[in-house]
This record gives C-alpha cells, sequence and structure tokens, in this order.
C-alpha cells in the first residue's frame, strides 16, 4: 500500500468492506448524512438483492434509479438486469436495442449463466455514476469479506485473457479508479468481538497486501459503554461473594458483572485490532435499535475525527 | 429447543453476514450428531469461521471427522470447507474420464481465472458438492453452510440457472461456425452481437473453453436438475438464521422473500443473541435507589442505569422477534448471546442446548 495522500474520507468513491453484520450500512449511512450536511451529494451504492438503506432512513425503496432517502442523500442498488442493458446500451449506443439484446433468448442464458459478468457490469455501472459527476461521494457498500476481495482482485483476474476489446476498458477504467489514491479508498468496518478481529486482521492483510489499493478508515462500531471503573467492579463482588443466594439484589449485579465482562472483551478486542492493523481508527458507541438515532450519532461522532 | 425433524435430510442456513449462521450450523450439526446421527456440516463461506467454530485449526475440501464428546450416542460428524478450485478441478477431472481431456480444460485460462475468484464459479462449486454429498450414504444429514445474502441467493439460483444455460441449443450457438441451418445461422448473428458487447478476444476465448467444456454438459446438467429438486423435496429445511434487532431482521425478510420465492421451504427462523443465558430480565426487578445497602449506595444510580438499559434491550429484542414470527405465522428458535467464547465441541454444544423454543403466534 501507497501512503495515502489526501484524507480518505473525503475522497470520491470510498468502498466499504468487512464482517457481515457489523455495521457497514449505518457508518456508510453515516458518513453521507454528514457529506450532504456539509453541502455535497452523497450517493449509497447497494449491491444485490438486500436494501438497508431505505430502512434506515426511514425513505422510499432503493431501485436502479438513485432516489432520496432522506434530505440531501440518495441511494441506488446496482441490480444485475438493469445494469446488464445499460452496460449493453453503452457498446450498442441505442438502448431499445441494448434491451432487445439482453432478452433474447440464448444471450440471455448466457448472461445469466457465466461467471463474472455480474462483476463486470457492477464495476461499469460503478465507473458510470462516478464519470456522472452528480454524485460526490460515491459510497459502495461491498459484501463480507470473503466476496470482497474477490470483487476488488476482479480487473487482476480479467487482465489475464481480456487483452483488448470493450470488456478490456470497463477493467482498465475500474482499476484506475480502484488505484488513484485522490479518487479512492477502502475503509473496513468491525466491532470489538473475539470472532470479528482474526476476521477483520485476515481482511485488512488481505487488502494492505494487495498492490494498489488505497485503504482508509477502520471503523470499530458498536463499542459496549464503561459503565463501572474497577473499584465499583470490587465492590459487586465483594458483595456477591457475600450474599445470600436469594437475595433480591443478586440478579442486577450479576447483570453488572456481565456488561463489565462485555466492555472487557471489546476494549481487548480494540487493543488487538489497533495494534496489528495501522489505520486512522473510528470508534462508535454501541447504539439502541433506533436506526435514525445510530445514524444522528454516528455523524455527529463522525464530525469529531478531523475530518472537514 | 426442538431438534429438527428425524426425516430431514438437508438443511440451508441462511440469513446475512455475521448473524451467526457458521456457528449454528456447527452447533446444529454438533447437536443432531450427539443424538446419533450421521452429520456432515459443508460450509460454503469464503471466510474461515466453521473451523473456528469447531474449535479446529482449519478445514480442506476434503471432509474432517471431528471427534464428539462424552456420551455421543453413535453419531458422527464430518466438517468441510469448500474450496473452490479443489472442487472444481475435481468435478472436472471427474466428468472428463480422460486425464488430456481434463488436463485441456484446467490449463484453460478461462477456467484458471474463474475457477477460484468468482461467485458464480463459488456458487457453481458448492451446488455440485452439495450433489455428492446428498447421495454419499456416509451421511444421513448434511446442513450447508450458506455465505452471506447476495452469494447464497446465487447458490440458490445455481442449479436452475445452468440447467437453462446448458439446454443444448445455447452452446450449441456459440460453438459451430456458421452452416446452412436457420437456428445456427441465427447463432451467428447472437455471436456477432456478442463480439460487439464484449469484444473478439473474449467471444473467441469463450468459444474455445465452451468447446473445451462440451464434455460436461450432460451430467453437469443433469446434477444441476437433481440438485434443484432436491432443495425443493420435503426432506430438505431452509433455516433462516438472524440478529434479533431491527436493522438485521429487516435484512432476514428480505432473504426469507428469496428462499420461498424460489419454491423452496422455509422451516425454521433463529434468532442468535436474543437473551442472555442465566440473566433473566423478568428476575432483574426495580429495586429502586433505596433498596441498596450501603455498600453499593453511591453505585445505586449507575446500576439502576444499567437494569433500565438491559430491560430496554431485552424488550426491543422481544418486540422485534415477535413482530417477525406473526408477519411469518410461525414459531421461532432463540438463542442466548455467547458469554465465552465458542470455539470448542463442549462449548457449543451447551451454547445450543440453552436455545428454546417460541411457539407460534395464536
Amino acid at each position: 500500500m501507497q501512503a495515502p495522500t489526501r484524507e480518505s474520507l473525503t475522497r470520491p468513491v470510498q468502498f466499504f468492506t468487512g464482517k457481515g453484520g457489523v455495521g457497514k450500512s449505518t457508518v456508510i449511512a453515516a458518513v453521507a448524512t454528514r457529506a450532504a450536511r456539509a453541502g455535497q451529494q452523497p450517493l449509497i451504492v447497494e449491491l444485490g438483492v438486500h436494501t438497508s438503506s431505505s430502512h434506515l432512513f426511514d425513505g422510499p425503496t432503493v431501485g436502479y434509479e438513485p432516489v432520496e432517502v432522506t434530505e440531501g442523500v440518495h441511494a441506488t442498488r446496482i441490480l444485475f438486469e438493469p445494469a446488464l442493458v445499460d452496460y449493453i446500451t453503452s457498446r450498442l449506443k441505442l438502448r431499445p436495442i441494448a434491451k432487445l439484446v439482453a432478452n433474447n433468448n440464448s444471450l440471455r442464458r448466457l448472461f445469466m449463466a457465466a461467471p463474472g459478468v455480474d462483476e463486470l457490469v457492477t464495476l461499469h455501472r460503478i465507473a458510470q455514476l462516478d464519470a456522472n459527476d452528480a454524485w460526490v461521494p460515491i459510497l459502495v457498500d461491498l459484501e463480507s469479506t470473503g466476496h470482497a476481495l474477490m470483487f476488488l482482485d476482479l480487473p487482476d483476474v480479467l487482465n489475464v485473457f481480456l487483452k483488448d476489446g470493450p470488456l478490456r476498458q470497463v477493467v482498465d477504467t475500474a482499476t484506475q479508479l480502484l488505484h488513484d489514491a485522490q479518487r479512492c479508498a477502502v475503509h473496513i468496518v468491525t466491532v470489538p468481538e473475539p470472532l470479528a478481529v482474526r476476521e477483520t486482521i485476515e481482511l485488512y492483510r488481505g487488502l494492505r497486501d494487495r498492490d494498489g489499493i488505497h485503504l482508509g478508515h477502520l471503523f470499530i462500531n458498536r463499542v459496549p459503554p464503561a459503565w463501572l471503573d474497577e473499584a465499583a467492579r470490587r465492590s459487586i463482588r465483594d458483595f456477591l461473594e457475600t450474599a445470600r443466594a436469594d437475595d433480591p439484589l443478586r440478579p442486577s449485579l450479576l447483570l453488572a458483572q456481565y456488561l463489565g465482562v462485555r466492555r472487557d472483551t471489546a476494549e481487548k478486542c480494540i487493543r488487538g485490532l489497533r495494534h496489528d492493523i495501522d489505520l486512522p481508527t473510528v470508534l462508535l458507541d454501541a447504539q439502541d435499535d433506533s436506526s435514525a438515532r445510530i445514524v444522528q450519532s454516528i455523524s455527529e461522532r463522525l464530525g469529531r475525527v478531523g475530518a472537514p | 429447543m426442538t431438534g429438527l425433524r428425524e426425516d430431514c435430510k438437508l438443511v440451508f442456513c441462511v440469513g446475512v453476514g455475521g448473524v451467526g449462521k457458521t456457528t449454528f450450523a456447527a452447533a446444529l450439526g454438533l447437536r443432531e450428531a450427539l443424538l446419533g446421527r450421521s452429520v456432515l456440516v459443508l460450509t460454503a463461506d469464503p471466510a474461515k469461521r466453521l473451523a473456528d467454530a469447531l474449535g479446529m485449526y482449519g478445514l480442506r475440501d476434503d471432509p474432517s471427522t471431528i471427534s464428539l464428546p462424552e456420551g455421543a450416542k453413535g453419531g458422527e460428524l464430518h466438517a468441510a470447507m469448500l474450496e473452490t478450485k479443489t472442487s472444481a478441478d475435481a468435478i472436472i477431472r471427474r466428468a472428463a474420464q480422460s486425464e488430456t481431456r481434463a488436463q485441456r480444460v484446467l490449463d484453460n485460462k478461462i477456467y484458471q481465472a474463474f475457477s477460484n475468484t468468482l461467485a458464480r464459479s463459488h456458487a457453481y462449486a458448492a451446488m455440485e458438492r452439495v450433489h455428492e454429498a446428498i447421495r454419499d450414504p456416509r451421511y444421513e444429514l448434511v446442513i450447508v453452510d450458506t455465505p452471506p445474502a447476495q452469494s447464497a441467493i446465487e447458490i440458490l439460483e445455481a442449479p436452475a440457472r445452468l440447467v437453462r444455460f446448458l439446454d443444448q441449443r445455447v452452446v450449441r450457438w456459440f460453438l459451430q461456425p456458421v452452416d446452412g441451418s436457420t437456428r445456427l445461422r441465427g447463432g451467428a448473428l447472437a455471436r456477432r452481437l456478442l463480439t460487439t458487447i464484449a469484444g473478439e478476444s473474449l467471444v473467441a476465448a469463450l468459444t474455445d473453453f465452451l468447446g473445451e467444456m462440451a464434455f460436461l454438459r450432460e451430467g453437469f446438467s443433469e446434477r444441476a436438475r437433481d440438485v434443484r429438486d432436491t432443495m425443493r423435496s420435503s426432506d430438505t429445511e431452509f433455516i433462516l438464521v438472524s440478529s434479533a434487532d431491527s436493522v438485521g431482521v429487516e435484512a432476514a425478510r428480505s432473504v426469507a422473500d428469496e428462499v420461498v420465492r424460489r419454491g423452496f421451504v422455509l422451516g425454521h427462523i433463529v434468532f442468535n443473541r436474543a437473551f442472555i443465558s442465566g440473566v433473566d430480565v423478568t428476575d432483574v426487578t426495580d429495586v429502586g435507589d433505596g433498596g441498596y445497602p450501603s455498600a453499593l449506595a453511591e453505585l445505586a444510580p449507575t446500576l439502576e442505569r444499567m437494569r433500565a438499559w438491559f430491560a430496554d434491550e431485552q424488550a426491543r429484542k422481544r418486540v422485534v422477534i415477535e413482530k417477525f414470527c406473526r408477519e411469518q405465522g410461525r414459531g421461532a428458535w432463540i438463542l442466548p448471546e455467547a458469554t465465552k467464547p465458542l470455539g470448542s465441541r463442549l462449548a457449543l454444544s451447551a451454547w445450543i442446548s440453552a436455545g428454546r423454543s417460541i411457539q407460534p403466534p395464536a
């Protein structure tokens, strides 16, 4: 990895990856909220069948055409079929003909079955959105680790046999974008839990060792609160040692102890992550379940991390 | 927690990433093995979590046998991690029936590029492995841990897509030069279009590739159809694993819709981290600031805040679970938050045993 040359949270195209379930979509929603408040035109790009941004912003359903999910924030979902038609249109120039081709029974079966078609038309669509200049920043929600690596590797994989032709151009455009330290960053999102730590460190190493990938921030999401200091925890331990088994306070104190263990585990995980991952780190507090509040509070928290 | 139906032979664990699907698949496999069945847990997830969950250092494409704790009733537990390239190579060698023919495919650049990197290749290889496993007399139950959402959908789609694509006519289009027949002239036109869209060199490489792979067609397509039929049969159960929060359930709902839309039967819903074992919210009563002894008086406000916070969290989880069960018209299994690392067979077995069943809504 080369040294980042521009604060990574201000680059026009940002990828977010990490183990599933760590709150990538929430972090992205918060980054987008913050960009919109700064007067930018952020676009959240989701891949695949599911949209989180509709739910997170309590906004309209997100489809292929960008829609405004909350004030100033747009979102799009790259669906295979319209992305394919977009790609074919870019080659044949006429959309009605492109639709005919995409719907031709035999070609269609080929497109649906051939490996790589998904990834290629997705890359093409991302490049197209980027070229459009209407959207800054573009925030791409990459799927969980294994597939994110596959996706970022695609240009190299395709280099082997795409010597020329239009798909070569798609790959070249995507490679240029991915490798441009001024324009692109890959952020990692994780949570301070033991299972996530190892996978995150592996992901980080995998990304770091890939030429031309520019890593941005490490987001550690859902850090549980530190309720009690050491002295308080000692008093609780002492009390429990002598308390009767049916003491009505016992369950509350066991709970307090457990929440203390949860915090200890998280701190240990954060130390491990910081030790092995050499990236600027953003810690985000554990939140309650209201998505609007989560986004709001993360975006406020982000406002304090030294990016404009 | 009630168990799987006894006649269930194939389980697909589906759900978005990070909900504990792999841990659940491992724990379910272990549990069924302890009940005396011979089980294979197959992970199709490119991340290496199944080995972790089973307390192993690593798993390979070949199934490993996992030793069972004391008290097992004669069951067996096997686990394997799908390595796309190894699986794909094995499939080619088996189907080619001749070393030279196999080697030509294995040397093909398109094959090499695709066999270990792309989601769809991964899905096809997974499909083949499932096909093989369900026919293997050593296993009475096969549990498939699918990769996160999108790729899981790919795996569910793979059989149907391949069956459609491998339809003789389609492949022949790209294999034959133009000759007199009308159908093949149509093929030539398709090829010209494809060249405009994808470029000369790719179409040439693809045609070569399909030529080399021609021998695979018959068997592959048949097996794809078999897997699709098995996936829809009554011996197969899809288990949806979800976290117990509103964002997670939104995601789980779209996975459930995808499963049902494809004609598969959703068997159970599992909510992971739904409660904390040993800390029952109903026991954690509101004692008020005055209820604390002097030794803890100073801590009373904090302890009260923690208690309220926990009660809120549990109440939110309960609302989310009940709402989803009502919507889906079925009950669920709820599993506790793991308070210790689950990287051992004993811990895993204790964790799933602490699970509870939630009755379907009246």
